[in-house]
């Protein structure tokens, strides 16, 4: 058949930075700062054709050690489809934001802030270095291959300053996110600190893994717990192991698990010596994250490859000296704040 | 009542499907379900028994189609795809495919296409020429569930859709005001049972697969696809409400869900029984307007056929009251009719290509299920030293049982069924009380020992089993769950050394059934002997009962050296049966 009528073009318009090489980006209080040939100017949205904001990098959301898995296609960004694509910048629906701060990170220019818990787009605003252009296939070619070099620059500052506050904010939100969301959350958190993660579809009961992660270091099953159920985050992750080693062919010791859960288990729980039981008698070595530690190296620029230093038990129920080690300062959470990086009680 | 399929699929997977068929199959005149299938699983959007691409074609396909995992699977993905107008049936075969031209424009929409979806999810309607329906509502249901909500305080329950837009004829307004004033006499009521009764009648009314009456449960199952719908295009969102009684999950319009109801009472609703009243040139305008309208709804541009669309917008003028069109075209026509009148030529349809394009699906070896049975042939007796107050209970009532001329099968089955509705309470004693009848020295756990993660351990000098207990309160069938806690106590019970045991020796898991997914829990068990070496082996209670019985009967057992290495599903057999 023919005829297909073409899609709406949202955007009237695009924009360009006039240099083609970026030293650096700057998160600051009011407003970010795009740093080039030593000059220094306002971020702003580029109205992106292909926006990473919103959208994650598809091979990024496939393992190539692990190809048997049905993934999920969903490759939106935002946990809470905030964002859209509006004429001139894109668009955030503060009602929906949980002011995570994904979307600041995915975006190369720095032109989102995370401002009073809520994501805030810097729009453009006819600054000298910035020229616009028609929504041609050339000028998105052209943008892309801007984007492309903005990639790899160095990004400075803080997307946003933790504290208790904002980090129970941002629990809240999770907290009442649909688990398929949940999950996405986690993958897309994982995919921004610079690993490849695929998270199961739902509804295929013989695949009860959440998701699988690959990075330089190694590779894994990863479980999400967002409830209290952690022991059977455990026992999940043993169930993944063995039908992963006999169905699939990936061995169990090549097989890195990582439980991630939005409060690390309570001290009195017994997830913390059957973690070690499970390392006394197989060998396996479960590393156990909260997402809290995930946003905090997100918002601090750290790329996270190698989780071996994640690996708690019943002897250390903490990861708050491992994650300022990453980080390179003191957190500025207080000790047991909603079990992000310390058991409570 | 309408009836949805549960499709199992989100519609982000199912746009993703879409998409990947087309890439796949759009240059060919028609593909059918083995098409479908191929392609699903090549792409891993389809899974079988937890695999993709080719292993999970062959793990799901089976010589009877009825029966083929992957084959039915496709079919269900044709089923909505059709409904929804992406796919239309051609040569008059019930399953050679082709894509509609909306087909053809969801599969070319960006990563977002939810415009498009919404407008095919307005288009959905009944009756059309497309599906062969048992149900007879005259409706379009997802317009009508807004229209229902907007004149009831923006709330709706899933037992109110079923009561209300999935059984009421909504191109009657005499229909759709008595149908809300029927709600709105049940809120009066305040009463949830009220509610159920109501809904326990409709269920009654029902004719399902030919058969007369369908469960409530069966009904509910039939909102699954709808409520998911309406939240995936951000119509509605959950809240609690206390109408009936007590507080319960309500859907409630979103300001985006009532922007939509109130436009769509702006739009001019035509279905199949007014387009059959039109004249061919009518008939065809309509086609054309309701096609390009949809389509500039979903954003997309329809500049190059604005002077088409406003020629056709003026020779229907009198049917539309020049309001929008709320008409789609191919989920109420048939497809060459809409292609006609849209004037899309089609290749011709070649009784050769046939052969050519059915992909023919193998069938390959399943996974095969060992088979543990356990004979009931070793000449024991009951050990005097393991019995306490309750096995001695149990044997008496064992005993009065054989008074009664019962044989042992009956009286298993007796035991099977008096202890159905047991709880945690009386089923870990009555664990205990067997396997001490066995033979073994069996104990329950005492509650709130946190370290004693097993619910019973069979303690021995040497090799101590744990088991796992679900009770039937818990859970009827033994789940995936109990495996996995099987495990964990082996792991538990080897590193912390609270009883001696050894690799070798087994990890029981007790329940009240054996397992629904028998190949699934068969595999598990398989799976984890062969990555950590620990066996586990999962008894029935009727498997229990049956051994305890023998001894007291027959004085037959098993041999308890075999019961220490037991693993897989336990098939207990009574050579004497």
């Amino acid at each position: 058949m023919s005829k297909i009528l073409t899609a709406k073009e949202v955007r009237t318009e695009i924009y360009l930075y006039n240099t083609l090489q970026v030293d650096a980006v700057r998160f600051n209080d009011n407003g970010n700062i795009l740093i080039a040939d030593g000059e220094e100017a306002a971020s702003c949205c580029l109205n992106c054709a292909n926006p990473r904001c919103m959208f994650i990098n598809e091979e990024a959301s496939q393992c190539t050690k692990f190809h048997d898995i049905a993934g999920s296609v969903d490759l939106h960004m935002c946990p809470s489809r905030a964002i859209s694509v509006g004429e001139r910048s894109i668009e955030i629906d503060k009602s929906k934001c949980m002011g995570c701060g994904l979307c600041a990170r995915a975006c190369p220019v720095a032109a989102i802030s995370v401002v009073n818990g809520k994501a805030e787009v810097h729009k453009y605003s006819n600054e000298k270095c910035i020229r616009k252009l028609p929504v041609t296939e050339k000028a998105i070619e052209e943008q892309e291959r801007f984007l492309l070099e903005c990639g790899h620059i160095k990004k400075q500052g803080m997307i946003l300053q933790e504290s208790d506050a904002v980090m129970k904010n941002i629990h809240k939100y999770v907290h009442f996110l649909h688990q398929d969301k949940q999950n996405i959350f986690v993958r897309n958190l994982f995919i921004l600190l610079g690993n490849h993660v695929t998270i199961a579809r739902k509804g295929n009961v013989y695949m009860r893994l959440d998701g699988f992660y690959q990075n330089e270091s190694g590779y894994g099953v990863l479980e999400v717990e967002t409830g209290s159920d952690t022991l059977d985050v455990a026992r999940a992750i043993l169930d993944d192991i063995a039908v992963l080693n006999s169905r699939h062919g990936i061995s169990m010791k090549d097989n890195d698990p990582l439980a991630v859960c939005l409060y690390l288990p309570n001290k009195r729980t017994d997830y913390w010596q059957v973690v070690k039981d499970i390392k006394e008698v197989t060998g396996i070595k479960i590393r156990t994250l909260t997402i809290g530690a995930l946003l905090l190296m997100l918002w601090n620029h750290v790329e996270l490859q190698d989780f071996g230093s994640f690996y708690i038990d019943v002897e250390n129920t903490s990861i708050r000296k491992e994650l300022e080690r990453i980080i390179g300062r003191k957190i500025q959470i207080s000790i047991g704040t909603d079990g992000i990086l310390e058991s409570q009680k | 009542m309408i009836r949805f399929r549960n499709p199992g699929s989100d519609l982000d997977t199912m746009i993703a499907v879409l998409k990947q068929l087309y890439h796949e199959l759009h240059e060919k005149d028609f593909f059918d379900n083995t098409d479908i299938a191929k392609v699903l699983s090549k792409a891993n959007l389809m899974a079988s028994s937890g695999f993709t691409g080719d292993k999970a074609v062959a793990l799901g396909a089976n010589t009877n189609k009825s029966r083929d995992k992957t084959y039915n699977n496709a079919k269900m993905y044709a089923e909505i795809f059709r409904i929804l107008g992406f796919l239309s049936i051609v040569n008059d075969a019930a399953s050679n495919y082709r894509f509609t031209f909306i087909g053809e424009h969801m599969a070319a929409a960006g990563v977002d296409a939810k415009l498009l979806i919404e407008q095919c999810v307005l288009g959905m309607n009944n009756p059309n020429r497309i599906m062969d329906v048992s149900y007879k509502e005259s409706v379009r249901f997802f317009s009508c569930v807004l229209l229902t909500m907007l004149e009831l305080d923006d709330i709706l329950y899933r037992d109110e859709m079923i009561l209300g837009p999935m059984s009421v004829n909504d191109n009657s307004e005499e229909d759709f005001t008595n149908m809300i004033d029927f709600i709105k006499s049940l809120r009066k009521t305040k009463s949830e049972r009220k509610l159920s009764t109501e809904l326990e009648k409709l269920a009654k009314s029902q004719t399902d697969n030919k058969k007369e009456g369908m469960t409530v449960n069966s009904v509910q199952n039939c909102t699954r696809f709808p409520i998911s719908v309406l939240k995936y295009c951000g119509w509605v969102e959950n809240i609690r409400c206390n109408i009936y009684g007590k507080s319960m999950v309500f859907m409630k319009l979103t300001p985006y869900g009532k922007e939509t109801a109130n436009k769509l009472k702006t739009y001019k609703d035509i279905r199949l029984e007014d387009y059959e009243k039109l004249s061919k040139s009518h008939r065809e305008a309509l086609i054309r307007l309701g096609t390009y309208s949809m389509l500039g709804r979903a954003g997309f541009e329809t500049n190059v056929v604005q002077a088409e669309m406003d020629k056709d917008a003026k020779e229907i003028e009198s049917i539309t009251e020049g309001k929008e069109v709320l008409f789609s075209p191919y989920q109420t026509l048939d497809f060459i009719t809409v292609n006609d009148a849209l004037n899309l030529q089609l290749t011709p349809y070649t009784a050769s290509q046939k052969n050519q394009q059915s992909a023919v699906l193998k069938t390959y070896a399943k996974r095969i299920i060992k088979k543990n049975v356990v004979e009931l042939d070793y000449n024991t007796a009951i050990n005097q030293n393991l019995m306490t107050e309750d096995t001695d209970n149990f044997i008496r009532n064992v005993m009065q049982l054989i008074q009664r001329e019962k044989s042992t099968e009956q009286i298993v089955k007796i035991l099977v069924e008096e202890h159905r509705g047991d709880n945690k309470g009386e089923f870990y004693p009555l664990v205990e009380t067997l396997f001490r009848i066995i033979g073994v020295d069996c104990r329950k756990s005492r509650d709130g020992v946190n370290g004693e993660r097993w619910d019973a351990m069979i303690r021995d000098a040497h090799k101590s089993i744990p088991i796992e207990i679900k009770s039937p309160g818990e859970e009827e069938n033994v789940s995936i769950k109990a495996i996995r806690q099987a495990l964990e106590n082996k792991i538990v019970l080897l590193s912390r050394k609270t009883y001696i045991t050894d690799c070798q020796t087994s990890s029981f898991v007790v329940g009240y059934k054996a397992p629904n997914d028998r190949a699934e829990v068969a595999e598990l068990i398989q799976n984890i002997k062969e990555t950590y070496g620990y066996k586990i082996a999962v008894f029935d209670i009727a498997s229990l009962f049956l051994m305890a019985v023998n001894i007291i009967v027959n004085k037959k057992g098993i041999n308890i050296e075999k019961l220490y290495g037991l693993e897989g599903i336990v098939n207990v057999k009574d050579i004497d049966c």
